[in-house]
Order: structure tokens, then sequence, then C-alpha cells
């Protein structure tokens, strides 16, 4: 177990230092940088030289990935080449408006995701059963943003009222703080309930056609007993392993929602990042939403080798 | 078993191609009627393409000059779904955006599965660092969320509807290629491979020859699945404003702009959504059905 564990970790190291740069050379590659769109052609070349010095991007691509690692090992990420204030602030500002979007929108999708899961494959091939596979299907389909924006722009017509958009910090207003996010969450979390369902239901019919469940009815136990002792457990192995891949798509998808609801989080910030260039606010935005899922799915396959004696000698 | 004249009169190899085709039709009859979904979702995509191939015929209006007599107009029998804040008619932009959806989704996806299939091979068939290296390697690009890989790639490559499809096709191709090498680690221990290898096969050519006609079937099941995603990527970056530049009739673009016309005009956010949703709909219904015939080992599976 210690073994597994340790070789894990290692091999996420490499990941991380992977996706530092990619990070760090797939902005920098693209044409364009932070003084072209500030200024467009309205600047002499060698105003524009020596603003590129002061920013220090006239240094090779190495050095400046050098630079950048050093200044972040220290913790130190970086001026915005946009506002010239520390990029970690905007970063902290940002990140709790993200972090609790996607979690309330992972409870809901995986809530609502688990339980239709269930409902379905106890009653394969009934009415309910098609009824949750239809609602998957176009659970998959619609988007999040149309949702949304239906959201928005229908009551707005109806009645006159515009649901209340933007972010109150929880500790300000917790109420009001809720209201806001229940929406975007919902729209947000609707694709991952999909996707949970679909899979929960293929799960567990696999699992409730094994023996031993067939020895936990035939025992003569009840249908809440053999679910949720028998077979629930070891359904859930696989549902967990696509929820921690997943992440990535919620933490995308925050960036559509955040446009929306005019919430000021790290999806919104990294869209203003690429508009602008503005490429030392872009890297601690993406490094982040990066290792976020390098550090869930870790701790995914960890979890699933506690779960799973058998993953231990692969 | 009774025997048409015409099959009688024919020659050998003409009965065994009529017998043939007469099969196919009748095994696409019986496989709609066992897998309605399916049929539902061929069906869909049918009249999608039908839209985007008719868009000329199926309406008189442009789809990017409006009339500035009816803007936002409301559904009426002149513009049957209304026009937009400029006076577009929407049902005209709708109809082109699915060239523009199907376009973008195609390529996209050929240019994904060309690049995963490429990778996957590779990596499946030689095995040992250089799989261990390439795993780690498509574990770095799947740590960013597909949207903000495309994102980035659109912002710096500029908003253009080529670009568009080379940023969606590169942000979808490290799935696809773990699929592929998925399935290759399996075709590789079956006897016939190692057959090939003991009568001198090379190995490019048992790659091509031996291995690739074999996981086939489970790319095509996975980019049929991809061309939704595909589309819904694109609308997502039309939506930011990153997808091709207006006035290109782009469902995603077309949402967006609905957004600024709160209040005014329901049809023009209602539209578009439902035509992206039906288009992702009809290639996830028809790749569930393929997935359930060709491939039963992926099910379940996204």
């Amino acid at each position: 177990m210690g073994r597994y564990v340790i070789r894990r970790l290692i091999l996420a190291i490499p990941v991380l230092i992977g996706v530092t740069m990619l990070t760090f050379i797939l902005i920098r590659v693209v044409p364009g940088d932070v003084v072209d769109v500030k200024f467009g052609t309205n600047i002499r070349p060698e105003e524009k030289e020596e603003l590129l010095a002061q920013l220090g991007m006239n240094k090779s691509l190495a050095a400046q990935y050098v630079d950048w690692v050093g200044g972040v090992v220290r913790g130190d990420f970086g001026q915005s080449l946009r506002t010239n204030t520390p990029v970690a602030d905007e970063f902290r500002r940002r990140v709790p408006v993200t972090i609790e979007l996607a979690l309330l929108a992972m409870v809901f999708g995986v809530t609502l995701g688990v339980l239709a899961g269930i409902v379905s494959a106890t009653r394969q091939d009934g009415p309910l059963d098609y009824l949750a596979r239809v609602l998957s299907m176009l659970g998959l389909a619609i988007p999040g943003f149309w949702l949304a924006t239906l959201i928005l722009v229908l009551p707005a017509i109806w009645w006159g009222v515009i649901p209340p958009t933007g972010y109150t910090p929880f500790t300000e207003d917790p109420v009001d703080n809720i209201q806001k996010m229940l929406l975007p969450a919902a729209s947000l979390g609707l694709a991952l309930s999909a996707i949970t369902m679909r899979l929960m239901r293929s799960s567990l019919l696999d699992v409730l056609r094994q023996d031993y469940v067939r020895v936990a009815w035939a025992k003569g136990l009840k249908e809440r007993t053999v679910l949720s002792r028998h077979a629930l457990r070891n359904a859930l192995i696989p549902v967990i392993t696509v929820i921690g891949l997943q992440v990535s798509a919620l933490l995308g998808g925050a960036v559509i929602q955040e446009t929306i609801f005019v919430m000021p989080g790290l999806g919104r910030s990294t869209v203003d990042a690429i508009r602008f260039r503005d490429y030392t606010q872009l890297q601690i935005n993406v490094l982040f939403i990066a290792t976020v899922y390098v550090v869930v799915n870790l701790a995914v396959d960890l979890l699933y080798s506690m779960v799973d004696p058998r993953i231990k000698q692969a | 078993m009774q025997a048409s004249p015409a099959i009688e009169s024919a020659g050998t190899g003409e009965l065994v191609r009529s017998a043939r085709k007469k099969n196919v039709v009748a095994r696409l009859g019986r496989t709609a009627v066992r897998r309605p979904l399916g049929a539902a979702g061929a069906l869909l995509i049918s009249l999608l393409v039908l839209a985007a191939v008719l868009a000329p015929v199926l309406t008189v209006h442009d789809p990017e000059i409006g009339d500035f007599l009816a803007i936002s107009a409301a559904p009426s029998d002149e513009h049957i779904m209304g026009t937009d804040g400029l006076g577009r008619d929407i049902y005209a932009r709708v109809l082109y955006g699915a060239r523009i959806s199907l376009q973008v989704g195609i390529i996209a996806v050929a240019i994904a599965a060309t690049i995963g299939t490429t990778i996957g091979l590779l990596s499946g068939y030689l095995g040992g660092w250089i799989d261990s290296v390439i795993q780690r390697l498509l574990e770095v690009v799947q740590a960013f969320p597909g949207l903000v890989l495309a994102m980035a790639l659109v912002a710096g490559l500029g908003p253009d509807i080529k670009n568009v499809m080379i940023a969606v096709g590169i942000a979808t191709s490290p799935g696809l290629a773990r699929i592929v090498r998925a399935s290759v680690m399996g075709v590789k221990a079956n006897t016939y491979v190692e057959a090939a290898r003991s009568i001198g096969a090379t190995g490019p050519r048992i790659v091509l020859r031996h291995i690739l006609p074999n996981v086939t079937a489970p790319i095509i099941v996975v980019a049929t699945a991809g061309l939704g995603g595909a589309i819904l990527v694109e609308a997502s970056l039309s939506f930011l404003g990153l997808g091709p530049p207006p006035p290109a009739p782009s469902w995603g673009s077309m949402l967006n702009d609905s957004r600024l016309a709160v209040g005014v005009a329901w049809w023009s956010a209602v539209y578009p959504g439902i035509a992206i949703s039906l288009a992702v709909f009809g290639f996830n219904l028809l790749g569930d059905a393929l997935r359930d015939v060709w491939d039963p080992r992926l099910r379940g599976t996204r």
C-alpha cells in the first residue's frame, strides 16, 4: 500500500511540471502580446521594446520560464501585465467564488445523478427507467449556458423579473450568497448529473447481476439492505473515478457560468486574461485549475486502491 | 427458401452483391426497429444535414443582412422565428448556423481522430518507456479543461472558423488517443498479430494492416459521440465571443447576442438553443446506439 502511494505521488510530479510548461508555452507562442493589446499600433517600435524589457518579456522563452518558476517556488507569482498588481491578490479574491460554485454544482450533479441512477437501475426497462434515461440524454445535449441564458431571459419577459446575479461573499450575507449561487450551480451541474446517472445505472446493473448480490437476496434480506450494504458500495467505485475526471469539465464550465451570471470568479478572470494577453494572471489561474485536476485524480486513485485491494498489485 | 428470378438469372458475383445489398437494407431496418433511439438520432442528424445543405432553398432571407424596419420582430408569417436585435431573420440564421456547426464538428473530429489515432497506435503498439512518456504528456494536456485549452488556442490563433476547428480538434484529441491506445493493447495480444510477426511482417505493416482495422469500431463510436461534444465546444467558444467572427450565424454567438435583448425577444434565446441541443442530442443518440452494436465493452462509459 505504502509503495503504491509513493509511486503514484512520484508519477504526479512530472505531470505537474508538464502542466506548468504547457501553461507557459501555450500562451506565449500565440501571436500578440499585452503591449499590442493595450496600445495596438499607437506605439513606436522602440517604446514597445522598452515596455517589453520592463516586463521581462524580451528574454528567451526558457529564461522567462526559469524566472517564473523561481518566483513560484518562492510564492511569488508575479505582477499582472495589465494592472501591475500582484496576480496572487486577484487570484485570492476570485478563487473562493469558483470553488463554491464548482462544489455546489458537484453536490447537485452527483446527488441527482446517483439517486436517478439507482431508481433507473432498480426498475430496469420500467417507465421511470426510460424517463430517467431520456432526461439524462437531454441533460447531456442541453448546453449549460443555454439553460442559464433562458433562466435569465425568460422570467424577465414573462414576469418582468431578472433573477439575482452577481456575488455576495458568504461571510457577508449567507442567504444572499446561496440565492445567487443556486441557479449557476444548477446549470453547471446539469451535465454532470446526466453523466453520473448514466454511469451509476450501468454500474449498478452490472453489480446487481453478481453472485454475491444474488446470495444477499437469497438470504431474504430486504431490498434496502441488499442495495445499501452489498450493491451500492461496489457500484459507486467507477462513478467516483469519472467524477474525478469531470472536475476539469466543471472548472471549464465555470468560465461560462461566471460570465453569464456576472460572478467575479476565476473563470471570468481567465477569459479576461486571455483577451488582454495578461500572461501572468493566466498562468496562476490555469496552473491552479490544472493542479486541482491532477490532485483530485490522484486522490481518487488512492481512494480507489483503498476500496479495492486488487489495484495495489497493479 | 425461395429464390427470386432476378437472383437466379444473375451471375455468381452479381448474386452475392445483390444478396449483400438486400442484407444491408434489411439489417438497417431491423436495427432501426430494435434501436429506436439510435434511429431517432440518425433522423435528427439527417435533418441537420438537410438544413445545412438546403438552407438557401428553405429560406428567402439572408442570414447576415438585417431588416432595419423589423428589429427584434416577434415570430410572424414573414419571419417564422422572429428577428434578432439587428433585424436578421432567426430562422435563416439557425439554418445557416447548421453549416457552421457541422463543418466545425466534422473537421474538428477528423483532426482529433487523426491525432488521437496516430498517438494511440504508437503508444499502444510500442509500449515501454515511449508509452509511459506519451501517457504522461496526455495527462498534462487533459489536466486543462477542454474549453480553456480551446479558448487559449483560439485567442492566440485568432477567432476564425478555421482556427476554431483546429482548437476544438486539438482539445478533443487526448481522450481519443487514450481509447485507441486501450483498444490497441487488447488487439495486440491476439494470435493473428503474433502470426503476422512470425512470418516477418514489419512493425508498420502490423500496425496498419492488422491492428488499425480492428480498432476502427471504437474510433468511429467515440468520434460520433465526439461530434456532439465538438459542436458544444464550438457553441461555447462562440458564446464567449471566440468563435467565427460576426456576422457569421453561429448558434453560440446568436445566444450571446440574445442576452443583450433580455426582456425583449425570447425567440432570439430559444431557437438557437433548441438547434444546439437537438444536434448534440442526435449525435449522442447515434453514438450510443453504435456503441451498443459494435463495442459492448464501452457501454456506460462516456
